[in-house]
């Protein structure tokens, strides 16, 4: 980066570490554009976001209403203007999909933010404290990790009203205890690192350590993960819904599984219960395609030597 | 016949960056008993020559020139033959030994697979007869015989590198190449280590082969020394008379890098070297050193000079040297 | 110092059960120490119909009364009284026990092919072994496990009905020895196929990342300085060591076997654990989900405890000096 002398002798501290930050983060997104792979998984999410957003546009919740849709035909395969055929209430497969979208897209990404927002601040607690604090979250966190994820979320689904809040709040606390070891392990290898006692020593407090040293070398970590953290929180709704578990008002893609269920599959209704399913794993999988090119980009270990 | 001989060697990578050219034309060569330093700043290329010797370098690299063991061209052997003679020819003592050391298994069964890898067919040892020798071999490098159960993490640092010595011993080679052995090591240690080499190679007559950024090690323990810069051999002779009077200008900053106890004026004097030594894939034009150098002319920045006889058995690759060497 | 590490880790693992029981406990209690209330949320149940189950199966009182009624029935081996039938809930789960060991026993071992996979495809990172293995196990690893079960028996056993549509046995079936065991077998091809599916994916990532980070050590290339062939120097130095994580793994994920199944089972209609937690939270079924929510956490604690001792066999440096 070149700059006159007058601009380097005006810039604040604040400038040229901001300056910095987006010359990183530029070179960063240069390098992952050149993963096709990634882009191309980048522009699947784009898709299915758009169909997730335009379905209001398209239809009305009302097509959904049993009431309305009565003399349209039960269990028909993909024909004329119902391109994915029919389910046994005679509604849109089509439509239900793009309506599903959303709430398998919105809870996904919810409870992911929950999931790695009490990671965090648990790892991040526990790494720059240490002593007994690290001592009594590790042992919560190795507590939550022992008990099994799914039938604790199947009791806490059962246990508390239906909905979509509970279903985004019971993968967030089930799924945080990996997000938070890392965090920690990460905290805990900055905070050897010899520019945070340098720190120490001119008189830094610990939030200005925490904020401009720790953070900015865990971050990067952190936004790799949570992109990974995804298809779990999207995995497990969709597991749950089909157990019965999900918001009965609301359709998601697990939801149009539980509903196919075993009949569909038997009498061969195999248009009620593909698209779901194929949705599902191109979200997921464009998901971890991009979170693992992103840890690739961010974290100069991993890259091929 | 000399026991190892480099020559015309170049060790060129081929990284996803491009080719780089890690070694450029060195010649070398050992005899029996001789013990030669190579001393030089990271990146000159002085550890690639100690996996090259072995034929150690990831596959993808080109390498020309002639490597010869025992007369034969390590780059000509079957893998067979490979295989024997490593070790048993030449073998590396290696740097950094909590890494060099495979952390799962105890340090006396480390030993005892190199000592199994090249047991005869015929008459090969017994677990016994191999037991007692590892025992010999960690006797003789100052550790307990008892402690072969131990793991590397177990030990101390000290200890961990006189495990890879009594490792490169077991098969007798006649060569032993030190690759930087001392380097992670605090320097009441370094000097036990050193001086074990010293001795083991004078009571069994090895040629060593020393490589090292540490040049006032090198003066000690070797008999010969060679500076090495860029990828070349850029001054050699005996290590005493290239320590005090060098004749190449790097030689000269290296030198005097590390000042002489008792000397006011070196004391009062710190020479540092200014700039950074060259990036492989992008060598300056002509005399790679020229950059830094403070008797450069005109002529260094086309004439990429090539070693120089200075008289005495001594050679510098430097305009201002003597005549060129044939 | 073994005997030590031991010890430790059985302290450990004792801690944290009784952890889980008390969790298990007040789990069900979180929002309403009624835990009936919460539960039949939804059913058309009137409040008389809630209280007569409250006091049939003995849920009132405080919190810590039934608490102190509930450990002691656990330290005689009573679960309670299953609401279905009130059927003693340990019965139930013990007869649901073996179908489940059974098939996720099976996929288990099946899937474990994915290390051998994992270790090649690190060895030889980048080739087209590698790049294959690696997409396939990405692409098995984003599909729902039930909903492959859905494909699976919609091509397999509806369309071309090669096997059962579900359960364990051919109803009605009175074969004994061999033949009914060769019957569950056939029962047992597709579930088994889907979770060993659902799984080789993990397996092989861990083993393949365990190889790469194992392939940068020194060890490996002092080994190939002494002499050694390239398949020893993998199989004796490599192997070893990126060993360590995936048996790590592999106890774990035997420590899960019980959770793993729920939805593959509900689907293929396997008469084991998953199933009966599927149908107890249909019910809904306190006691069975109370009963099965603490067998299936003990298990992964008593997994746990064999990796931790596993895993200092393997790796010298964790038993502490």
């Amino acid at each position: 980066m070149t700059a006159t002398t007058d601009e380097v002798l005006l810039a604040s501290p604040r400038s040229i570490r901001w300056a910095r930050r987006r010359a990183s983060a530029a070179d960063a997104w240069r390098r992952l554009r050149r993963d096709r792979l990634a882009m191309a998984a980048l522009f699947v999410l784009l898709g299915f976001i758009v169909m997730a957003l335009i379905a209001p546009l398209v239809s009305d919740r009302a097509d959904f209403n049993a009431i309305n849709t009565g003399d349209n035909p039960t269990n028909r395969p993909p024909t004329g203007t119902f391109i994915l055929g029919t389910d046994s209430l005679g509604r849109s497969v089509a439509l239900q999909v793009m309506w599903g979208a959303r709430i398998s897209l919105a809870v996904g990404l919810a409870a992911t933010v929950l999931m790695i927002g009490i990671g965090v601040v648990v790892g991040l607690a526990a790494g720059f404290f240490g002593g007994w604090i690290d001592a009594l979250l590790m042992r919560i966190t190795d507590w939550f990790m022992v008990i099994p994820f799914l039938p604790l979320a199947i009791v806490l689904a059962t246990i508390l009203e239906r909905g979509v809040g509970t279903i985004v709040l019971v993968i967030g606390i089930t799924s945080w205890p990996s997000t938070a070891r890392l965090v920690r392990s990460q905290v805990l290898s900055v905070r050897e690192r010899l520019y945070v006692d340098r720190a120490r020593a001119l008189g830094a407090g610990r939030l200005h350590i925490v904020g401009r040293h720790i953070l900015p070398n865990v971050t990067p970590l952190i936004l790799a993960n949570t992109t990974l953290a995804v298809p779990i929180a999207i995995l497990t709704e969709t597991t749950l819904s089909f157990l019965g578990l999900g918001d009965p008002t609301q359709t998601s893609w697990g939801g149009l599984l539980e509903s196919a269920g075993t009949t569909a599959v038997k009498a061969g209704y195999w248009w009620q219960y593909l698209p779901p399913g194929i949705g599902i794993v191109m979200v997921v999988l464009a998901f971890t395609v991009i979170g693992r090119a992103l840890e690739e980009v961010l974290d100069p270990r991993l890259r091929e030597r | 016949m000399s026991l190892l001989e480099l020559r015309d060697l170049h060790v060129t990578y081929h990284t996803a960056d491009g080719p780089v050219p890690a070694v450029r034309g060195v010649n070398l060569s050992l005899d029996t008993g001789d013990t030669v330093g190579l001393a030089g700043e990271s990146g000159c290329g002085k550890s690639t020559i100690a996996g090259a010797v072995l034929r150690l370098l990831p596959k993808s690299t080109e390498i020309t020139g002639q490597v010869l063991l025992d007369g034969d061209d390590v780059y000509q052997m079957k893998p067979g033959r490979l295989r024997a003679a490593r070790w048993t020819s030449a073998a590396i003592v290696f740097q950094g030994a909590l890494h060099s050391l495979n952390p799962v298994r105890c340090i006396g069964q480390q030993i005892e697979e190199a000592i199994q890898l090249h047991a005869p067919a015929s008459g090969a040892m017994t677990a016994g007869a191999t037991r007692t020798r590892v025992g010999d071999l960690l006797d003789r490098v100052g550790i307990p015989a008892t402690r072969a159960e131990r793991y590397p993490h177990q030990l101390s640092g000290g200890q961990r590198q006189r495990v890879l010595i009594a490792l490169a011993l077991a098969c007798e080679p006649k060569v032993l190449i030190a690759d930087e052995p001392t380097t992670a090591l605090d320097v009441m240690v370094q000097a036990q280590v050193l001086a074990l080499l010293e001795e083991l190679q004078r009571e069994q007559g090895l040629a060593l082969l020393f490589i090292t950024h540490d040049l006032s090690v090198l003066t000690h323990t070797c008999e010969r020394l060679a500076v090495m810069y860029a990828g070349r051999i850029v001054e050699e002779g005996l290590s005493r008379e290239v320590f005090v009077t060098p004749q190449h200008p790097y030689s000269r900053a290296l030198a005097a890098a590390f000042p002489t106890i008792g000397d006011q004026s070196s004391r009062m004097n710190p020479q540092g070297l200014a700039g950074d030594p060259p990036d492989p894939s992008a060598l300056p034009t002509g005399c790679p050193f020229h950059l830094r150098c403070a008797l450069a002319v005109p002529e260094c920045t086309t004439n990429d000079v090539g070693l120089r006889d200075a008289g005495d058995g001594r050679r510098a690759a430097c305009v201002h040297v003597g005549a060129a060497y044939v | 110092m073994r005997a030590g590490f031991v010890i430790r880790k059985l302290l450990g693992a004792l801690s944290t059960l009784a952890f889980v029981v008390v969790f298990n406990f007040f789990l069900f209690r979180i929002v309403n120490p009624n835990p009936v209330d919460s539960m039949f949320r939804g059913r058309n149940l009137t409040r008389e119909q809630l209280d007569q189950i409250t006091r049939k199966f003995n849920l009132d009182g405080s919190k810590w009364d039934q608490f102190v009624g509930y450990v002691q029935q656990l330290l005689r081996g009573d679960l309670g009284l299953s609401f279905k039938g009130n059927r003693p809930v340990a019965t139930v789960i013990g007869e649901a026990l073996w179908p489940t060991v059974l098939l996720v026993g099976t996929s288990t071992l099946l899937s474990m092919i994915g290390i051998t996979i994992g270790y090649r495809a690190g060895w030889r990172r980048g080739s087209r072994f590698d790049t294959a293995s690696t997409s396939f196990s990405m692409v098995t690893y984003s599909m729902p496990e039930f909903w492959v079960g859905m494909v699976f028996l919609g091509f397999f056993s509806a369309k071309l009905g090669w096997f059962p549509v579900g359960g364990l046995e051919d109803p009605g079936s009175n074969a004994t020895g061999v033949a009914k065991y060769l019957d569950q077998l056939h029962h047992m091809v597709l579930p088994a196929t889907v979770l060993a599916i659902a799984y080789v994916g993990e397996y092989m990532i861990v083993a393949r990342s365990a190889m790469i980070e194992t392939l940068r050590e020194d060890y490996l290339q002092l080994a190939r300085a002494k002499g050694m062939r390239e398949e020893e120097v993998r199989r004796r130095h490599a192997v070893p060591n990126a060993r360590l994580p995936v048996v790590s793994l592999s106890a774990i994920n035997f420590g899960f076997i019980f959770s793993g199944a729920i939805a593959v089972e509900t689907i293929f209609s396997w008469p084991g654990i998953g199933q009966a937690t599927f149908l107890a939270v249909r019910g809904p079924d306190l006691p069975m989900l109370q009963g099965l929510f603490l067998l299936i956490s003990a298990t992964v604690i008593v997994a746990n405890l064999i990796a931790d001792l596993l895993y200092g066999k393997l790796d010298p440096r964790v038993l502490g000096r």
